[in-house]
């Protein structure tokens, strides 16, 4: 195939340059007679076309065999006229009124008109993903889609984004998400991180992404977003929480062959680092720095604190980085500020994309074949993330009844080195918050004693690592090989009746090596691990579908299908602790055996399925569904349910007279209800491996062989409104959803003798709005269009029940206890930890100027937003668009680790206010009698006020916790697209060119981080990703890129 | 097109026969976890539990025992040697006691119900082991609902009163005793690092832990401590102890990772941040205690040399002064003895059963020479670290026996560095040895009396721990006298 290509293109190219036959002519507007600039005229099932000049005129070469001209523009009818022979060509075109026949992508891939569904569907065109490209594909959701919440991880580029839609319903934070189903078929987001918590100083995580962040935005044609459960019921328990439906590109609309070539550059800085102090340097107090013991005193390094002298004034210390002298003595370093040594270690990031695709179409075959590289260079140094990927989809027409779909993509991708996160010596943030304000990021880029290279750092503390070593010999490299696509029969038994088979996989394996030098500060004799995972997950469906209008007024859809679901996964993990040579990665190498840690497990999913659809008049439509799943993963009593859905569309706008203003109306109503089962191997209790070799363990999780399915209700309702002739359409929706029998990891008391107990529990209620609303402000027959498109929701949730005797539940655990709990009474996403003791008046009460600490454990706030929106502007004129999206969350709280421990070292400005002699801390003393004075007690120290000498201030909720409240300006584009009649003069289909910028601009109150961003655990029962808490995360990043896409 | 219908039908009807018929077993045979045993023999489990006592306790010493009797100071910040505890500082203690204590649980169950007798008494044995230290730490703990939720549903275990979980572990010692006979033998293999497995062991191991709780409660008056010490006193054969240091509660590692001692572990930094304090370090000094270069390395500069000199820094200092001590001016621990791989962890020494019975002797529970018992507690403490030549130390002024509870007790203290978990009770329980608390310490200078219950207790078991702070006095108090405290 590849081969004969070439061999087309040049077929193709000869044809275009044949001498042709000109066809022109003028356009008008019929609603006003203006003379209309930048329609486009196609010649119909050919590539050539052309736009329409200021004077409203078109000139086009025709290419053997044109018959017939389509002119389209924006907001108005699409207009095919005959060419019969005639050389001028003159139209006017109808404004539109109303796309009546708009279709979306729903439930299994079906095309459906808008007007039928009785449920809320969001489609994005993925037009801008490809230009806009974020490395994680989620992200290019974020403010796009009414209900859809997006939670970046800045875990490094890899880093994996959690999302959610219509809040959190399930008491399982790993079980929130969307399913994500790419034609057809699902593809799994799983997230394989790696290590421990994130503040496990010997092993903290690495994360590698979540699988549907590899989605390539080069080959998607069209995102559909199905929010409820009513929605996806014919897509099963996993859809439960939602499905994102990606439509990839295909051959289709291209007649001939096309082939186009996409082009990325993106540069990426830091958008956001800690707000560092710059008036003390390193050291215990004012008085004096050493570094070594000197004259001065004894050394004062090795407490990370920046609590030294002043900077600024003149002064010079011994220094890490001083030399011997020749007398015996240290060098004396200057002493000055360095505002930007910390901005000094990061680089410039870049990512570069390319794309070719070629595509083609005739009346029996479509096809797509498309090769796309990316690579990005990351910001810390020396980590960077490479994709290849392959695609190919193919449509073709056996014969009249016979039709076949096939579509496969290859992935191949990696790393050559990641960067772990969170508060810990292999973190280079961690490392920052203990550094030293006065000394320049280069004096610490050679690490090595000399000599001794590879075997031993050149320490500058004796608890953290050099962060060039970290960046350089803390290498967490991976290689992931994954094929995802499907293969599809359809066959038209009669012209009612269609039967199709198809079968589908999605398959990775992932090898990841993580390698430690020796003499790093945990491990002295280094470490090596290996990770090998396999997953595949295998589906196999048919589908009978039948279709007929019974008559004039009736028309009956009725489809049945089944699925088989198998899943597989293997995950291999051998730790070598320690490195007998130097240098040498392979578990070969290992002083003593190496720990080896096997796991695998098997799923298997069976379902049938039904779905009846009834339309009388076109103006109501009445939906029904119901599926059976049987399930391997639940108990023989409990696993086979069912689960049913019902909706119901009525289009007002036609069955009664409304006002003018009104072009669209429809009332829609869905309820539905969704059943789930457990997670593999959960019923039958083993033992583990033991801390010693021939050893074994109580498990600490308590299974459970009498799990029933979950079970999740949810009713919507919502209103399609479009007024003014399209120009202004409304989307409103209500929803609520009750998820019943959770099968959830309850965190147990250790003097149960368990920590988790596997139950089924909770009753949680979740409702909320969601309104999309886009208008055309402005649009003129001249080209000029502007476009508002704005997403706005909001969710609330109750815990209602959780098991009896059970009044609370971890939902999540972060750094030292603080939590999300879910408490009966309380919302989802309550978080909990300790604050102060207040007075009656709210002030803080204080003992010997330090703030008193409540250990009793509160809610100071919750993680989840109260609203949040996005707004989308788009202008085009003539050639040239501009589009900006801001996205904006409002309220919910985020608790940050960077701030109380950069606090407590003295690096941040907010560790500055008690340094100042006299410092009173706000609040009041209680006195004996009771009463409360304020308070006029300077603390003994700023170091215990900020806790790193008293009792710890990290548990403590109230003080670290802030309104998450942002406002970004998250995508910009600015397109040029080079007019049709310069580009007809060459070779070339189509030359647009863009620049992008994403992440412009951040606005919030919260100090130090990007309040986007949540914490990651490496492994663990209490969910992978973490939101409402940042634990030392990498900064985000701000990216400026360009775009040059051809088509020929 | 009959034909596909056909073929369909067919299909269909597989399907749902597989679905209603077969699918259940096959269904329950890929959910089952091939790669760990579901039943297992008591042996394997023990050895975990065993480990893992070891090693939770060779970290409570180094990380809150040694800071808390001030052997210890941290060098890089405040310890727990500043007395301003919160629910974070008793946390590791309670959340590995009662993961061990799920493992020693199984063994007891699984035992007791196969009538192995010897896997019973050892899981009856380190049970009360380990009970004991949680009492001793917290007071009122979880204790007969306890461990309970993977066989009997009991997710919220009642704290239960501390003077019946002693009376319970007394009484669970006797049994243990009279399970292990002569002829005990671990059928599925002991533990080749505890006693070798030799049973023998076990049952004076019962005896002296026995002993050890019996002179704790020995000014309680419901119990009848002091009878009960004379009566196993008075019968060897029936209540064996320890009769030597060989014989000593030791946990003997392999040597090979993940088998190893935890501060082999510690890196370089880690070990050398526990400094020993000043109070300590002179009360050797002042002793002239031979004892001195076993505990601990002279400092850097002095190692080697003919004139050695051992350093600490004084107890919870404010942390801004503390700063100005170097690792270089100080001494640490006696890396030879301390930091190899194979350092035992002793959970409980023949020395200390000395020191016990030269108390019992002094207070006329027993016959015996208090002296006699306390030079060889003393004796014994010393070749524990290998230090043999000391009669002139025995023969010392302040060594020299003078019949006070203050001199035996001081003189235990001293022999119970690296001992987790007993200093500070028997602190507690007689006020000796005098301990100063530094200028830094909260809590008004004094050593608390009980650790907090973790935080996390109020959203897991919260109803019950209520009910125990609500017994102990309304507030989760430091200053809470324990029962045992006369």
């Amino acid at each position: 195939m590849l081969k004969k290509l070439p061999l087309l293109l040049l077929l193709q190219a000869c044809l275009l340059l044949a001498a042709q036959p000109v066809v022109t002519g003028t356009i008008t507007s019929a609603a006003d007679g203006t003379r209309m600039q930048g329609v486009a005229v196609a010649v119909k099932s050919t590539p050539a076309g052309a736009l329409s000049d200021a004077q409203g005129t078109y000139r086009l070469t025709l290419p053997p065999g044109a018959d017939t001209l389509v002119f389209s523009f924006i907001g108005f009818e699409k207009l095919t006229v005959a060419l019969a022979g005639r050389t001028q060509v003159d139209v006017s075109l109808q404004p539109q009124d109303i796309q009546m026949d708009e279709v979306v992508i729903a439930a299994l891939g079906i095309e459906r008109e808008t007007r039928a569904l009785g449920y809320a569907v969001q489609e994005i065109s993925a037009g801008d993903f490809d230009k806009a490209r974020e490395t994680n594909f989620i992200q290019n959701l974020s403010g796009r889609v009414a209900g859809l919440n997006v939670t970046a991880t800045s875990s490094g580029i890899a880093g994996s984004s959690r999302v959610t839609l219509r809040g959190e319903r399930s008491l399982d934070l790993d079980a929130n998400q969307p399913l994500f189903v790419v034609d057809g078929l699902p593809i799994t987001n799983n997230v394989h991180s790696n290590g421990g918590s994130s503040i496990y100083q010997e092993d903290l995580p690495v994360d590698f992404g979540n699988g549907a962040a590899e989605i390539n935005p080069d080959d998607i044609e069209s995102v559909t977003v199905l929010k409820g459960a009513s929605a996806a019921a014919l897509y099963g328990s996993r859809a439960a929480n939602g499905v994102i439906l990606i439509t990839t590109k295909s051959g289709k609309g291209s007649p001939g062959i096309r082939v186009s070539y996409n082009t990325t550059f993106t540069r990426e800085t830091v958008l956001r680092l800690p707000e560092y102090q710059n008036v003390y340097g390193a050291g215990l107090d004012t008085t004096y720095y050493s570094y070594y013991d000197g004259p001065e005193g004894p050394s004062t390094a090795d407490w990370g604190e920046n609590r030294g002298p002043r900077l600024a004034l003149g002064k010079s210390y011994i220094q890490y980085g001083s030399r011997l002298l020749d007398n015996g003595e240290y060098e004396y370093l200057p002493w000055e500020p360095q505002p930007s040594n910390v901005r000094d270690y990061f680089q410039a990031g870049f990512s570069t994309s390319n794309n070719l695709s070629v595509s083609g179409s005739s009346d029996n075959y479509t096809f797509r074949l498309s090769y796309t590289n990316f690579y990005q260079a990351g910001m810390v140094p020396n980590t960077n993330l490479k994709r290849n990927y392959l695609a190919f989809s193919s449509g073709l027409k056996m014969t009249d009844k016979l039709r076949i779909n096939a579509s496969f993509n290859y992935l191949n991708s990696g790393s050559d080195n990641l960067q772990s996160s969170g508060y810990g010596a292999q973190s280079v943030m961690y490392s920052f918050i203990w550094w030293e304000r006065q000394a320049p990021i280069d004096r610490f880029r050679s690490y090595w004693v000399e000599g001794l290279e590879g075997v031993q750092q050149n320490y500058h503390f004796s608890w953290a690592d050099n962060p060039f070593l970290i960046a350089n010999e803390h290498i967490n490299s991976n290689t992931r090989n994954r094929v995802f696509g499907n293969v599809a029969a359809t066959y038209q038994i009669t012209p009612a009746l269609s039967f199709m088979l198809r079968a589908g996989t999605d398959f990775y394996n992932d090898l990841r090596n993580f390698r430690r030098p020796w003499s790093t500060v945990y491990m002295p004799k280094g470490r090596y691990r290996e990770q090998r995972i396999a997953f595949q997950e295998l589906n196999t469906d048919f589908l009978l579908t039948y279709n007929k209008a019974v008559s004039d007024n009736w028309k009956v859809t009725g489809l049945v299908g089944g699925n088989r679901m198998r899943q597989e996964s293997s995950e291999l993990t051998a730790t070598a602790w320690q490195l007998s040579t130097p240098g040498v990665y392979s578990l070969n190498n290992a002083e003593g055996a190496p720990q080896v840690i096997d796991q695998d497990w098997q799923r298997e999913l069976y379902s049938l399925y039904g779905l009846g659809q009834l339309a009388f008049k076109e103006q109501i439509f009445l939906e029904v569904t119901g599926r059976n799943d049987w399930s391997s993963t639940l108990p023989p009593q409990n696993n086979a349910y069912f689960y049913p859905s019902a909706s119901l569309s009525t289009v007002l706008s036609d069955m009664f007279r409304l006002p003018e203003v009104v072009s669209f109306a429809k009332w829609r109503a869905s309820w539905g209800r969704v059943g789930n089962d457990a997670d593999p191997e959960r019923l039958i209790s083993y033992y583990n491996t033991g801390l010693i070799p021939g050893s074994v363990t109580n498990n600490r999780t308590l299974f459970n062989t009498d799990l029933k399915p979950e079970q999740v209700t949810s009713v919507e309702t919502g209103l399609d409104l479009r007024l003014f002739k399209g120009r202004l359409t409304g989307d409103l929706t209500f929803y609520r959803s009750i998820s019943r029998n959770q099968i959830l990891e309850t965190t147990l008391s250790p003097a149960t003798g368990a920590d988790l107990q596997l139950i089924n529990a909770g009753k949680i209620s979740n409702w909320g709005t969601e309104v999309t609303l886009s208008a055309y402000p402005f649009k003129s027959s001249r080209g000029l269009t502007w476009e508002v498109t704005l997403n706005h929701f909001w969710n609330r949730s109750k815990v209602l029940e959780l098991a009896e005797g059970v009044e609370n539940h971890i939902i999540a655990e972060g750094p030292d206890n603080i939590t999300v709990e879910a408490r009966v009474g309380g919302r989802m996403g309550d978080m909990y930890g300790e604050g102060f003791v207040h007075a009656p008046d709210g002030q803080i009460v204080h003992e010997d100027g330090l703030r008193v600490i409540d250990f009793e454990r509160q809610t100071y706030g919750n993680y989840l937003p109260d609203w949040q929106a996005g707004l989308l502007n788009s202008f085009s004129y003539r050639n040239v668009s501009l589009s900006f999206l801001i996205d904006h969350r409002q309220g919910g709280i985020i608790y940050s680790y960077t701030h109380v421990t950069g606090n407590e070292a003295g690096s941040l400005v907010s560790s500055l206010p008690a340094r100042v002699s006299g410092f009173v801390s706000p609040g009041v003393i209680q006195q004996p009698d009771g009463s409360y004075t304020p308070n006029d007690v300077s603390p003994a120290s700023d170091r215990d006020y900020y806790g790193y000498t008293t009792t710890s201030l990290r548990p403590n909720l109230e003080l670290n916790s802030f309104d998450a409240t942002y406002t970004k300006l998250r995508q910009v584009i600015l397109g040029y697209t080079l007019p049709e009649e310069v580009v007809s003069r060459t070779r070339l289909g189509s030359v647009s060119f863009s620049l992008v910028g994403r992440n412009l601009l951040l606005l919030t109150r919260v100090p130090n981080i990007d309040p986007e961003t949540s914490a990651v655990n490496g492994g663990g029962a209490k969910g992978t990703v973490v939101p409402g808490m940042e634990v030392n995360q990498l900064p985000s990043a701000r990216s400026f890129g360009a775009t040059l896409n051809l088509t020929f | 097109m009959k034909k596909i219908l056909h073929l369909l039908i067919v299909c269909l009807s597989t399907g749902v026969l597989f679905l209603t018929q077969g699918c259940d077993d096959y269904f329950q045979d890929i959910n089952t976890d091939k790669n760990n045993p579901v039943t297992v023999d008591p042996g394997i489990v023990l050895r975990n539990a065993l480990f893992k006592t070891a090693r939770d306790l060779q970290f409570q010493f180094w990380d809150f025992d040694g800071f808390t009797m001030q052997y210890y100071e941290f060098i890089t910040s405040a310890s727990a040697s500043q007395y301003n505890w919160s629910p974070a500082t008793g946390e590791r203690i309670w959340y590995n006691t009662y993961e061990t204590l799920a493992d020693v649980e199984d063994v007891l169950r699984k035992s007791t119900a196969s009538g192995d007798d010897t896997y019973r008494a050892a899981a009856l044995i380190l049970k009360a082991y380990l009970f004991s230290l949680l009492v001793d730490h917290f007071g009122d703990v979880p204790y007969s609902e306890a461990l309970q939720a993977r066989y009997n549903q009991q997710f919220f275990p009642a704290y239960d009163d501390q003077t019946a979980i002693y009376r319970d572990l007394i009484a669970k010692l006797d049994t243990a005793n009279t399970l292990l006979s002569e002829d005990a033998y671990f059928l599925y293999g002991g533990d080749e690092g505890f006693f070798e497995g030799d049973p023998v062991l076990w049952k004076k191991f019962a005896n002296s832990l026995r002993l050890r709780l019996l002179m704790r409660v020995s000014e309680v008056a419901s119990f009848n401590a002091s009878a009960e010490i004379a009566e196993m006193v008075a019968d060897p054969a029936t209540y064996p102890m320890f009769e030597s240091n060989d014989e000593s509660a030791t946990y003997h590692y392999s040597g090979t990772i993940p088998n190893v001692n935890p501060v082999y572990t510690y890196r370089d930094w880690e070990y050398e941040s526990n400094v020993p304090t000043l109070e300590f370090i002179n009360r050797l000094k002042a002793l002239d205690d031979p004892r001195i270069g076993a505990y601990f390395w002279p400092t850097p500069a002095t190692r080697g040399t003919d004139s050695l000199s051992y350093e600490g820094i004084p107890t919870a200092i404010t942390g801004d002064s503390l700063s100005y001590y170097s690792a270089s001016n100080l001494s640490v621990s006696n890396q030879d003895i301390l930091r190899q791989a194979t350092t035992p962890t002793w959970l409980m020494t023949y020395a200390e059963v000395q020191f016990i019975l030269a108390e019992a002797a002094l207070k006329g529970y027993i016959s015996g020479s208090a002296e006699a018992y306390y030079q060889a507690g003393i004796t014994a403490a010393c070749e524990q670290w290998e230090v043999t030549d000391i009669t002139e130390y025995l023969a010392s002024a302040d060594v020299t026996y003078a019949g006070t509870l203050e001199q035996i007790i001081t003189q235990k203290y001293l022999a119970l560095y690296q001992i987790p978990g007993q200093a500070w009770a028997e602190y507690r329980r007689t006020g000796y040895p005098v301990l100063i608390a530094g200028p830094n310490a909260s809590n008004d200078g004094k050593v608390p009396q009980r650790l907090m219950y973790p935080s996390l207790e109020q959203t897991l078991n919260g109803a019950s721990l209520q009910a125990a702070i609500d017994r102990m006095g309304g507030t989760d108090d430091l200053n809470r006298t324990l029962f045992w405290v006369p």
